[in-house]
């Protein structure tokens, strides 16, 4: 993988805009989606055709050329995508929550630099999570910073991106203990990236590991990412909502093969129909997951609005606000994907799992990437401040 | 009048909430904490359909905002009884059940058959 996109990207102009591409895209990624994940192909070409679409530029503030789009839109844009192949949805999740880690804390020039960057088609990747440290919260990578570079050591895992990005922000913590991200280079000498990721979900996301050994970046590179969270800014209600997107893509994916399935079904026995469509039982199992999807986009909605609201005013309430309604976000639409995936079945009898369909593919994928942060934490998140009027903690998962 | 079908189902499940939550007031109890919050998102979803078929007036867009309400209210009135030891009382008929609200909303969008028509 190259430092440089092969081709300059499109600039989206508006959210209607936004959401054309996304659908026209969508409809092209889901032909091959179910090849894709049964060989473990990685969509190197369809990434390229993603990126140099404009979308992953579409958060870009106007003041810098970008659309600068409501989170409405975003997280619209993301459910789509992923409804047809939840892997390239799963993607830019990390380059969508590094560009809101430049505005909330990059230098004026950083901006300029990186978001000019964005705009021409460069993807960031991610080098943040590590497998062995004591918490998600917690980095055994170190950077230290010298008068005229930083340089990074660390071993980072769950690396979604990084074997396609141009620029891999790589996080890790000073002397101090405040998390920093260097921006590395994707050639740069020192970074590896390992096609190691082996999930029976989201197969294709190349989610595998990284090794940054004595990397070395200008300090025009590194960004003080502690800062986001220091201070209340929508950084965690955008990484979160995009999770949400995602796993409601994937609801609204598996639903409509449930109904495809369920409409090709043989009439059980003791229905006495001719159709399987007919069944009382199939149709009201479709009424509950049709409310279910449509509630979880609905929630998904007012979480952009909220997102918006707290970019545009960011303080205690406005975030603390974000957070909780992502949250409801982000229990709806884990709760709706499983739901949906293993329903689907259900309504398409025996002949639904034979693995010419490949359909278990959406299960395994809600399965896995509901895991990101668990769901079980969220209703805790919204009934702590219900019941005892205490804000969520602010960090990348909130 | 059915207590689950009827228009202020929503604005029920948010009374038993919040008479519940001044019973309970404050609590350490992480599983009681986590109901108030799964209490919390179905009431929030109920609301959010019922926006969206305020302005978005699909066939059955209006019955899928009343299952939501209907389920709010059935975790509401379970809720309540466990947290509180106590169940206020809902409207006792079974006129308009709720069970058929499923049916409509799934006709309509795997059969494509429109509520009120012939089948």
């Amino acid at each position: 993988m190259s430092a440089h996109p092969q081709h300059p990207a499109h600039i989206i102009r508006s959210d209607a805009e936004a959401i054309e591409v996304a659908t026209r895209l969508a409809a092209r990624f889901a032909v091959d989606a179910s090849v894709r994940d049964r060989e473990r192909r990685l969509p190197v070409a369809e990434l390229d055709e993603f990126s140099a679409s404009g979308l992953w530029g579409i958060t870009i503030p106007k003041a810098y050329g970008g659309a600068e789009v409501s989170y409405v839109t975003v997280a619209e844009v993301i459910k789509l995508i992923a409804a047809a192949d939840p892997s390239l949805g799963q993607i830019p999740q990390n380059h969508l929550g590094v560009v809101d880690i430049l505005l909330q804390t990059g230098s004026e020039e950083q901006k300029r630099h990186y978001f000019g960057k964005v705009l021409a088609g460069y993807r960031f990747g991610n080098a943040f999570s590590e497998a062995k440290s004591k918490n998600a919260g917690t980095f055994d990578t170190q950077i230290r910073v010298h008068a005229d570079h930083a340089q990074i050591n660390g071993e980072k895992f769950y690396c979604t991106g990084a074997l396609f990005a141009h620029i891999v922000p790589a996080v890790g913590t000073n002397e101090q203990g405040n998390a920093f991200i260097a921006l590395v280079e994707r050639d740069a000498p020192g970074l590896t990236v390992i096609d190691s990721w082996d999930g029976f979900g989201q197969r294709t996301t190349a989610s595998g590991g990284v090794t940054l050994d004595g990397v070395k970046v200008p300090l025009s590179a590194v960004i003080p990412a502690h800062l986001a969270f220091d201070q209340p800014t929508a950084d965690g209600p955008i990484s979160q909502i995009i999770q949400a997107a995602i796993d409601t893509g994937i609801a609204v994916g598996a639903l409509e093969q449930a109904k495809i399935f369920a409409r090709q079904a043989r009439p059980w026995i003791d229905s006495q129909q001719d159709h399987g469509w007919q069944d009382p039982f199939t149709i009201a199992a479709i009424g509950d997951l049709e409310w279910r999807v449509h509630g979880t986009e609905a929630i998904l909605a007012k979480a952009g609005k909220a997102v918006d609201q707290a970019l545009a005013e960011p303080n205690e309430d406005t975030v603390a606000n974000a957070s909780l309604i992502v949250a409801q976000a982000k229990v709806l639409s884990a709760e709706t994907a499983l739901l949906a995936s293993s329903k689907l079945f259900e309504l398409g009898g025996t002949r639904s799992v034979t693995g010419k369909h490949n359909l278990d593919r959406f299960w395994r994928n809600a399965r896995t990437h509901t895991l990101h942060d668990p769901a079980r934490w969220k209703y805790h998140l919204i009934g702590n401040f219900v019941l005892n009027g205490v804000k969520p903690a602010r960090h990348a998962w909130n | 009048m059915n207590a689950l079908t009827q228009p202020t189902a929503l604005d029920q499940a948010r009374q038993l909430l919040e008479s519940t939550r001044r019973v309970v007031q404050k609590s350490d109890d992480p599983y009681v904490i986590s109901r108030f919050g799964d209490w919390q998102i179905r009431v929030e979803v109920a609301a959010a359909l019922l926006e969206y078929a305020q302005t978005h007036a699909t066939p059955v867009a209006f019955t899928e905002a009343q299952i939501a309400a209907a389920e709010a209210l059935l975790f509401a009135s379970a809720a309540e009884f466990e947290l509180t030891g106590q169940r206020t009382a809902l409207a006792p008929t079974l006129e308009d059940p709720l069970r058929w609200k499923y049916q409509i909303v799934g006709n309509y969008h795997l059969n494509g058959v429109a509520p009120g028509s012939a089948v």
